[in-house]
């Protein structure tokens, strides 16, 4: 076992062999500059849906309203108001918009002839191709459209069933209790709630690539050191053993301050203990991780042609861009899915602190198996 | 003999030959795996999977929620892109979360029907996973936020109605006022689709969405075959350019040397690999007319001067970073940056005007509107251009770079 004041010094030579090249200092750089890019991307109005409101007459009080209520609200689904329903509709016809919501100019006498029983369409709907998407948008619709919708249902009730013919009356009774509630609340599996700015799509990302800049920093350092394992031979074998987990850990932590910097520059961190410990931890993770492989695969170049393929199964397979919900089994021996996950969940980082324990002893398992732990034969 | 171009070319392309094989099998797998990928996906589509699946945890001994549950899951329209799932214990809907067989799930608090009875009640709450979040998550959490708007709507009017029927005295003969108003609030709930009148035009000129993650995704590859390339470019040093320089080869003829050599690798593999799945695809009639198509509209004739553009934006990084460990790093988070900004990652449409704009100017945007430009029909001429300028520039920048590191 090396000692500890040995380690610190091997510590600080194997990181001034980093240090000092330009290269390296330009990647570590680069990182807040790809965080800022990202965020700038998240700061302004975009949306997974671009829909545009189209009103068949500009001046109809209810189609405005409903337009407004439209617009205004932040959401996944951008909203683009057209000054005319043919607008709206060329836009989706020259693919410029996904879907168009057209407001008729009698909206609100359709309005009360559907709250007296007629079945009556609200919105005209012009999409290019129907999918589960634009099915999904249109319960925002919905919702904008419900207000006046459940006050015209109201006010028939009140009518018909209640006799009740003053408007004043009628308005005084459905504005009585206004509780503004929110009826559903969001919350995470671990109990904490859902922090708007984390859940952003255009963020989110930002956080995976880093974490996955981590991985593939981790196995680069595998690559590096199976090259140039021969400058360790005059080493004692006996401390010799951690040499590669340093040298993984040592990359990888030092990506990890340009992340954390990234991180905290963007405001995604809510937690700065807890954002710590799992960073070293998934550092750790990747180390062992990148060990595994190195002792898998042993040559360098195989570590090389490993490398895009682990890299695609990290930007597929862990919720980054997309959350696939199945591969479950390949997912969990990336240890980018147990961090992205464990940011959030106490339980994950359990898993996490496991997969890292795991991935140490496997790898000194098959560096003893395969005799890689003599930096020669690499 | 005094080494030339020529000489120097032909043993670079004795090198990077060297690598043709196991890049070709590389390459293979990243194929196989995003078509893998693809596949899973579409035929998750096709047989109706896609849809999201939301577990609702409570007592279902209520009666009411029973009924609730039946009216979700057989007579409300959001049964076609939303699939309810019945949970009876908290833990097993957190693990079903955990396992990723759901999007998330609703919660409903004990004698919840008893307390919306009274007037007071605990909110319901919609848990997800931890952990980053995709656009399906984002999209199916801003719809359980407009039903729960939706809900707080007909909330406070039931309870309007019921204030009314206290106030005056009235009593309906179906039962409370409230409760009347609160089965029509249902019936129109329930019955919302109809509300929409659903116009399909067709694909326009524009292109479909698998049609442009086709572009997408093989403007993505070729980024990171320049990760995969890094074998090509390990253990090489400035003392062959320095004996190269003095024997009369300058930086400028040594890195186009470099780039043909590095080109012939990237294309020979990229674009056999791309045939053999063609032909493939073709062989066993998968894919729909998308093979064809490809083939028809020139696609993979596109592709070289894509892969020019892409190659020599991947030789001047590596010579920027001047070592293989930073040169991969580079290489990555050029790839996955320019990816995502220029739209291979997400349509270029998630994206706010002014970033589509600049994306679209990148030469990740050029490349994959240059291939775009090929289903639909279009000459794309001036983003050709664009990208033989962004080729042009970045090989002069890799000249500039090697000829300061000669003279280091």
């Amino acid at each position: 076992m090396l000692h500890f004041r040995s380690l610190l010094c091997w510590w600080g030579l194997l990181n001034k062999r980093l240090l000092k090249r330009p290269g390296f200092w330009a990647v570590l750089l680069a990182v807040p500059v790809l965080v800022l890019v990202l965020t700038l991307a998240a700061s302004r109005n975009g949306g997974v849906v671009r829909i545009a409101v189209g009103l068949e007459e500009p001046q109809s009080p209810a189609a405005r309203q409903v337009a407004q209520r439209l617009t205004e609200r932040e959401s996944v689904l951008e909203t683009v108001l057209c000054e005319s329903a043919d607008e709206a509709r060329t836009l989706v016809e020259t693919g410029r918009a996904d879907g168009a919501w057209l407001l008729p100019a009698d909206l609100e006498e359709r309005f009360d002839r559907l709250s007296a029983g007629e079945a009556v369409p609200l919105v005209t709907m012009v999409v290019q191709e129907d999918n589960v998407l634009l099915q999904l948008s249109r319960e925002k619709l919905f919702a904008a459209l419900y207000p006046d919708l459940s006050y015209a249902l109201f006010a028939g009730f009140a009518e018909s069933e209640l006799q009740e013919r003053s408007e004043e009356e009628i308005r005084k009774y459905y504005g009585i209790i206004q509780r503004n509630s929110r009826f559903i609340e969001f919350a995470y599996s671990d109990g904490s709630p859902v922090d708007p700015m984390e859940s952003s799509f255009l963020v989110t990302p930002v956080r995976g690539i880093l974490a996955l800049l981590i991985l593939v920093g981790a196995l680069v350092s595998a690559m590096y050191f199976a090259q140039e394992a021969e400058a360790f031979v005059w080493m004692r074998r006996r401390k010799r053993f951690l040499l590669p987990f340093l040298c993984h850990l040592i990359l990888t932590l030092d990506l990890a301050v340009a992340v954390l910097a990234a991180l905290g520059l963007s405001g995604l961190v809510s937690s700065w203990p807890r954002e710590l410990g799992s960073m070293a931890l998934y550092c750790t993770a990747c180390a062992g991780f990148a060990e595994v492989l190195r002792n898998i695969l042993g040559k360098p170049r195989r570590l090389g042609a490993a490398l895009p393929l682990v890299l695609l199964a990290g930007l597929a397979l862990c919720p980054i861009f997309l959350n696939v919900r199945r591969f479950r089994m390949v997912q969990v021996l990336l240890p980018t899915f147990l961090y992205l996950y464990g940011i959030r969940s106490g339980e994950f980082i359990l898993y996490l602190a496991g997969y890292t324990v795991l991935s140490w002893a496997l790898g000194l398992i098959l560096a003893r198996i395969r005799g890689t732990e003599e930096p020669g034969e690499a | 003999m005094r080494p030339g171009f020529w000489p120097y070319l032909i043993l670079r392309l004795q090198r990077v030959g060297k690598l043709f094989l196991p890049l070709l099998l590389v390459a293979a797998l990243l194929m196989t795996g995003i078509g893998w990928f693809g596949v899973s996906l579409v035929r998750q589509d096709e047989a109706g999977a896609q849809r999201v699946e939301i577990g609702v945890v409570g007592d279902f001994e209520d009666s009411i929620l029973r009924m609730g549950m039946f009216a979700l899951r057989n007579l409300d329209s959001s049964r076609f892109s939303i699939e309810f799932v019945q949970f009876s214990e908290e833990s097993e809907a957190k693990s079903q979360l955990r396992a990723g067989k759901l999007n998330g799930y609703v919660k409903i608090p004990e004698h919840f029907v008893e307390d919306v009875y009274r007037g007071s009640f605990q909110p319901l709450t919609y848990v997800t996973a931890p952990g980053a979040q995709g656009v399906g998550t984002a999209l199916t959490d801003e719809v359980i936020a407009s039903v729960s708007e939706l809900l707080s709507v007909s909330e406070d009017a039931v309870y309007g109605a019921e204030q009314y029927a206290r106030d005056h005295g009235v009593m309906l003969e179906e039962g409370s006022a409230g409760d009347v108003l609160a089965m029509r609030f249902l019936e129109q709930i329930l019955r919302r689709d109809e509300l929409l009148q659903v116009e399909i035009l067709g694909i326009g000129d524009g292109l479909s969405l698998s049609e442009y993650f086709l572009c997408s995704f093989f403007v993505m590859f070729l980024l990171l075959w320049g990760v995969s390339a890094s074998p090509v470019f390990a253990g090489q040093d400035m003392e062959l350019g320095r004996l190269l320089k003095c024997r009369g080869l300058g930086s400028l003829r040594q890195i186009l040397a470099e780039y043909l050599s590095y080109l012939c690798l990237m294309l020979s593999t990229v674009l056999c690999l791309c045939l053999i799945l063609l032909l493939i695809l073709r062989g066993l009639d998968l894919g729909g007319d998308i093979p064809a198509r490809l083939l028809e509209s020139g696609f993979l004739l596109r592709a070289v001067p894509v892969g020019m553009a892409l190659g020599a934006l991947q030789i001047l990084l590596y010579e920027c970073a001047n070592g293989m460990l930073q040169g991969v790093l580079l290489q990555f988070l050029a790839a996955v940056s320019l990816g995502y900004v220029c739209g291979c990652l997400y349509p270029v449409g998630f994206f706010p005007e002014l970033l589509q704009q600049i994306g679209n100017i990148l030469p990740a945007g050029l490349a994959r509107q240059y291939l775009s430009a090929a289903l639909s029909g279009q000459s794309g001429g001036w983003l050709l251009l664009g990208l033989a300028g962004y080729g042009l520039v970045f090989l002069a920048l890799s000249a500039g770079i090697r000829k300061h590191r000669l003279a280091e």
